[in-house]
Formats: structure tokens, C-alpha cells, sequence
């Protein structure tokens, strides 16, 4: 193996993820949504340049070189060319409009301290983390005998990969979509080994990227104390680390829910067309697709949040028809490696192909099964994750979302409750053994929607403001996106 | 009322995040210890110690081979669990649970059975390490 080949493995995909975001954000609407934060852009890079490169590897195995050949080629081309964009349109877009909820104060004592904690907790962490890799460098049961495996097989099938479709159990799930499956083939293809650290690695970009991630959403509206607290109550549960360590894709699959419903719900505040945020928007949530196969039923759930807010302007939703096309454009290319995956090359999903009138109605009516599903999602939701303590810090900070906050609360809000209620309704028609499934997946699940959730809780939380520390912004007349319209006329002055 | 407008967001948070670093480091706490113990134990990974087992047997799979897969293992779970990483191991053949199949990996984790090799199949490679690789003699 060569050290070196480490380089394009992983820098490459992370550059390209960050010059995309830069010109993202470079785009209209981009900078106010936040996306040109530096700490979101380097916490979003990671996960969007794998998750690029993976789609593109696979359309590249499929359409040009089974055995993947050349394709690092093409990688160094998307590179310079992503970075040529960033280059070229990075600057433009720095129009420093951004209307935070609070004021943009410097770090004082309480945030400082805060800080500090979050930082040596995440040490803290990223230790254990060491650990579970050092004791399973290959993961846990479905790493290796789902998402590294079909890794294995894009990587030694050579011309001959897409047979496994077709000839490997079910039991090992080959119609699972291949975001992570394909990027590690290609990166074991770069480093000229199967070395473990490598799928070790991408756990790690997702665990550690999800909480730069949070942190940067909630401080863009909350400040930077509400912030520091959600990245601290995200790490907090044991089974966090235990489970992005694990080199599943729940972790990956939830670092896109977060994202993709974070810059929804921002485009749903602004009022604007926001052609940046919401191409982002659409990216990122197809990746969420092409992540798990929950992402589809993601992918349905934020399509019918966005329409009903066009349709309905349910609270007085100014989401605008335009913005829903631009995130479907964004979706588009991904959902394309998605569709033909799903319909040429993929088996059926037992869960689906399993059912029927006769079978799944008296499942559904049995009132034992909904018991047992909330008995076991209550207890993975506080003692695995400790959700109740998001709830008594709510009750105890008080709530705080008036006008423009609450516009932008009810999207993440709604995906949540719908998102839930999909993976009730799946438990509850399960045709396998409830016993089985729960056990083996409930945490799993419940982790995927976990950064979502915290979202919400610090949004929604009334953040400890102090007397000439940290100020509300006052909101100026007309909203604001009036107050952006006149600052790029030049009729404000700063 | 005693906890104010500003001393109500200010001591949930403060509550909040002792609550939250005490999680982390009881957590660390009780990982450090297991690993240290992991470390002493030079434990292995289950992943590593089938991988060995089954190594001779990959050179011999063609890819996309199907064999079959039998094991002594009586307990559904580790019965499953060594299916599948054998599975991981000898990839791209297509390992399947059963005796259909013209070769089958049989994978001993206790002493050879009385009978041996199930008759009607021929060895054609013994690891030396309770794995073999049969194949259904030609009648």
C-alpha cells in the first residue's frame, strides 16, 4: 500500500466538497442561508465530497469502466474544476448580508468555558472512537456483512460487480443504495489494499462532521452558547460513538437529513429565491437517498413538506414554487444513480415484497406490536440518547419562536414527526419478528433523526441572553428579506 | 418567582452541559478500561480470526462461484454471524447457506463429527484449521 495514495483518498473528495460549498454560497441566496460559514463549510465538505465521488464512481463503473479504471482522472478534473469555480465566484458572493437572529458578540466567558468542555469531550471522544476502531477495525455486523462487503465486491468483481446484485443473499441486503460501499471501493482501489482504516475513516468524517455541523446551524440562529450546548448533548449518549464508530450508515444518513433540513427550513424563512441554498438543499438530501433507503422515504417526506408550504403557505410559509425546482435540480444527477440502481441492478426489498391485505392489516391492528414499538423507542430515546434531557431543557430555558423563527422551525419539525411516523408505520407492518427488528435496529434508527432533533430543541430553546452580551437583533421593517433588498441597494449603510 | 427571565436559559445551560460532559466521561471511563483489558487479553477482531481461517480457500473460489456453506455451529446467531463473514472473506464467491451446490465450504469450530465428511462429498482441500472445501463426488 502506498502512504501517499492517502492524499487523493481523502483530500480530494473533501476539496471538492468545500470549493462546491464556497460556490454555493457564492450563489443567490447562499451567503444569507449561512452556507458560507467557515465551519460549515468544513464540516459539510467532507461528507458532500464523498458523497459526490461516490455517485460519480459509480456512473463511471456502470457507463465507462466496470473495473473503474481512469477514474481517478476524472476526480482530479472535478477537483480543479470545482476549485477553478470557487476561485472564480467564492469572492463574489461576500456580500456580508447575513441577518443572524443574535448578534454577532465575541466569545465571552459562559461560551468560552462552553467551548472548552465541547472540545475536550470531543478528545474525549475521538479517543473512544480510536478504540471501537482499534477493537473492530472492520465494524460491526452490517459493516462488514453489507456496506464493506458489497465494498469488496465493486472492488475484486472487476468487469463482473454488478452480478452480486442478482446472486448475493438477501440476508446481506444488495438492495441497500451504495454511497458508502462505493467510495470506500474506490478509495481501497486508490490505496491498492483493503485497508480497514479507510471505511474507519469515513465513519469518522460523518461522526465528527455531524457535530461541526449542528453546532454551526444552531450558533447561525441561536448563538454560539446554544450552539456549544447542542454539539455537547449530541456526543453525550453513549451510543453515539458506539454506533459512527461502527461504520454503519445511520450516522452518514443522518449528517444529510441534518443538512438538507437545515437549509430547507432556512429557504423557507427568507422568503427569497435562494438559487444556492436550495441547489445545496437538493444535493445533499438525494445523498441522503443514496445513503439508505430511509432517504426515499426522506426524500417523499421533504417533497411533501415543501409542496404543502407552496400550496398551503401553511403559518405563513413564503416558500416559493421556484425554490422547490431549484431543489429538485439539485437532486437531480444523484437521484439518477439512485433510479437506475433501484430499477436495473437491485433486488427487491423484502420488507415491501413481504406484504400484503391479508398479512399486513391484522399486523397493523395488533395493538401488542404498536405497545412493544413505543416500549422499546422509549427506551432507547432516554437512556440511549438521553432525549428527555432536551425536553427538560426546553421546559426549564422556556420557549422562544415568534414570526420569522417559528416560519422556519415548522419545516425541520414536520420532517421529524413525519419521518418518525414512517419508521412506525414500517415497525408496525414489519413482516419479520418485532423482537428481532427492534432490537437490532431501533437505536440505529432513532440515531439517524437524533442530530435532527437536537436542532429543533436548541432552536426552539430561548438562549441564555445576558444584559449587554448577547442582543436580539431588532427585526427591521418589512422582514428581512426587505432589510436585504435595501442593503443591496445601497440604501442602508453600515 | 426565584428563577428570573435571564437566570432560567442561563442555568438550564449550565445544567445541561455538566449533565452532558459527565455523560462523556463516565462513557470514557468504562471504555478506557475495557480496551486496556482488550489490549492485555491481545484480543482480536472476529473478522480477522475468520479471515484467516478461510484464506486458503480464496485462492480456489473463482468470482461469483456459488458454494455452499455448512457449519457444527448450533446457536442462530453465531450460526449466521460465521456465515456471513466467511462470506466477507472469500468475496467475490457467493457463499449460501446449504448442501445444494456442487462445492461447499463445511466449517468445523468444535472436534471433526463421527462421520467426517458427509458422505457423497469428496474433500478437495482440508485448511488444517476445522475449514474444508467439498465437492459432490461424481457418481
Amino acid at each position: 500500500m502506498n502512504p501517499l495514495a492517502w492524499i487523493p483518498t481523502l483530500l480530494f473528495p473533501f476539496g471538492i466538497g468545500y470549493f462546491l460549498t464556497t460556490f454555493f454560497s457564492s450563489l443567490p441566496g447562499g451567503e444569507a442561508s449561512g452556507c458560507g460559514r467557515c465551519l460549515f463549510r468544513l464540516s459539510l465538505a467532507g461528507g458532500l465530497g464523498i458523497g459526490l465521488v461516490s455517485a460519480l464512481f459509480f456512473f463511471w463503473k456502470i457507463l465507462v469502466f466496470p473495473s473503474g479504471q481512469y477514474f481517478f482522472w476524472l476526480e482530479t478534473a472535478l477537483l480543479l474544476a470545482t476549485g477553478a469555480l470557487a476561485v472564480l465566484y467564492g469572492r463574489r458572493g461576500k456580500t456580508g448580508d447575513v441577518a443572524p437572529a443574535v448578534s454577532p458578540s465575541e466569545w465571552d466567558g459562559v461560551s468560552l468555558c462552553l467551548l472548552a468542555a465541547l472540545l475536550v469531550s470531543l478528545l474525549a471522544v475521538a479517543v473512544m472512537f480510536y478504540y471501537f476502531s482499534a477493537e473492530r477495525p472492520h465494524g460491526g455486523w452490517d459493516a462488514w456483512g453489507g456496506w464493506n462487503l458489497r465494498a469488496r465486491f465493486m472492488l475484486r468483481g472487476g468487469d463482473r460487480w454488478t452480478e452480486m446484485f442478482g446472486r448475493l443473499s438477501k440476508e446481506m441486503h444488495p438492495e441497500y443504495p451504495l454511497l458508502t460501499s462505493a467510495f470506500i471501493a474506490r478509495g481501497w482501489g486508490y490505496v491498492g489494499g483493503e485497508d480497514p482504516a479507510l471505511p474507519a475513516a469515513v465513519a469518522a468524517i460523518f461522526t465528527f462532521g455531524t457535530v461541526g455541523l449542528l453546532v454551526d446551524a444552531v450558533s447561525f440562529r441561536k448563538g454560539k452558547i446554544q450552539g456549544v450546548l447542542a454539539g455537547l448533548l449530541l456526543i453525550a449518549p453513549p451510543l453515539y460513538v458506539l454506533h459512527g464508530s461502527s461504520q454503519y450508515a445511520d450516522v452518514p444518513f443522518g449528517f444529510f437529513v441534518l443538512v438538507a433540513t437545515v437549509l430547507a427550513g432556512r429557504l423557507a424563512r427568507s422568503g427569497e429565491d435562494g438559487l444556492g441554498t436550495a441547489l445545496l438543499c437538493g444535493l445533499v438530501a438525494s445523498f441522503a437517498a443514496w445513503t439508505k433507503n430511509e432517504g426515499i422515504l426522506f426524500l417523499a417526506v421533504l417533497a411533501a413538506v415543501l409542496l404543502a408550504g407552496v400550496a398551503l403557505r401553511v403559518a405563513g410559509s413564503r416558500f416559493g414554487a421556484r425554490n422547490v425546482a431549484y431543489i429538485l435540480v439539485g437532486a437531480l444527477p444523484v437521484l439518477a444513480a439512485v433510479a437506475y440502481f433501484k430499477l436495473a441492478l437491485a433486488p427487491g426489498t423484502e420488507l415491501l415484497e413481504l406484504q400484503g391485505k391479508e398479512q399486513t392489516l391484522p399486523r397493523l391492528l395488533d395493538l401488542s406490536r404498536h405497545l412493544q414499538i413505543l416500549k422499546a423507542w422509549a427506551w432507547d430515546m432516554s437512556v440511549g440518547y438521553f432525549g428527555p434531557a432536551g425536553i427538560l431543557y426546553l421546559l426549564l430555558s422556556g420557549v422562544k419562536a415568534e414570526g420569522d423563527e417559528r416560519r422556519e422551525a415548522i419545516l425541520p419539525l414536520s420532517v421529524l414527526i413525519l419521518m418518525l411516523s414512517g419508521y412506525y408505520l414500517v415497525y408496525a407492518a414489519s413482516p419479520f419478528s418485532l423482537d428481532w427488528l427492534l432490537g437490532t435496529s431501533s437505536s440505529r434508527v432513532l440515531l439517524q433523526l437524533w442530530p435532527l432533533y437536537l436542532y429543533l430543541v436548541f432552536f426552539l430553546a430561548l438562549p441564555p441572553v445576558r444584559a449587554g452580551r448577547l442582543e436580539r437583533v431588532p427585526a427591521p421593517p418589512g422582514g428581512e428579506a426587505a432589510h436585504r433588498k435595501k442593503r443591496k441597494k445601497g440604501s442602508l449603510r453600515h | 418567582m426565584i428563577l428570573g427571565y435571564r437566570i432560567r436559559p442561563l442555568l438550564a445551560a449550565a445544567l445541561l452541559a455538566v449533565f452532558a460532559v459527565c455523560m462523556v466521561f463516565f462513557r470514557f471511563a468504562a471504555v478506557s478500561d475495557r480496551h486496556r483489558k482488550f489490549e492485555e487479553a491481545r484480543g482480536r477482531d472476529q473478522v480477522a480470526i475468520v479471515q484467516e481461517r478461510m484464506a486458503p480457500l480464496a485462492a480456489l473460489l473463482a468470482p461469483f462461484e456459488t458454494v455452499g456453506y455448512a457449519t457444527d455451529l448450533a446457536e442462530h446467531n453465531t450460526k449466521k454471524a460465521t456465515w456471513v463473514l466467511s462470506q466477507y472473506a472469500l468475496a467475490p464467491a457467493i457463499l449460501l447457506e446449504g448442501w445444494e451446490w456442487p462445492l461447499v465450504v463445511e466449517d468445523f469450530y468444535s472436534s471433526l463429527p463421527a462421520g467426517g465428511i458427509p458422505s457423497g462429498y469428496v474433500p478437495v482441500r482440508d485448511t488444517g484449521r476445522g475449514v474444508f472445501l467439498l465437492e459432490k463426488a461424481k457418481r
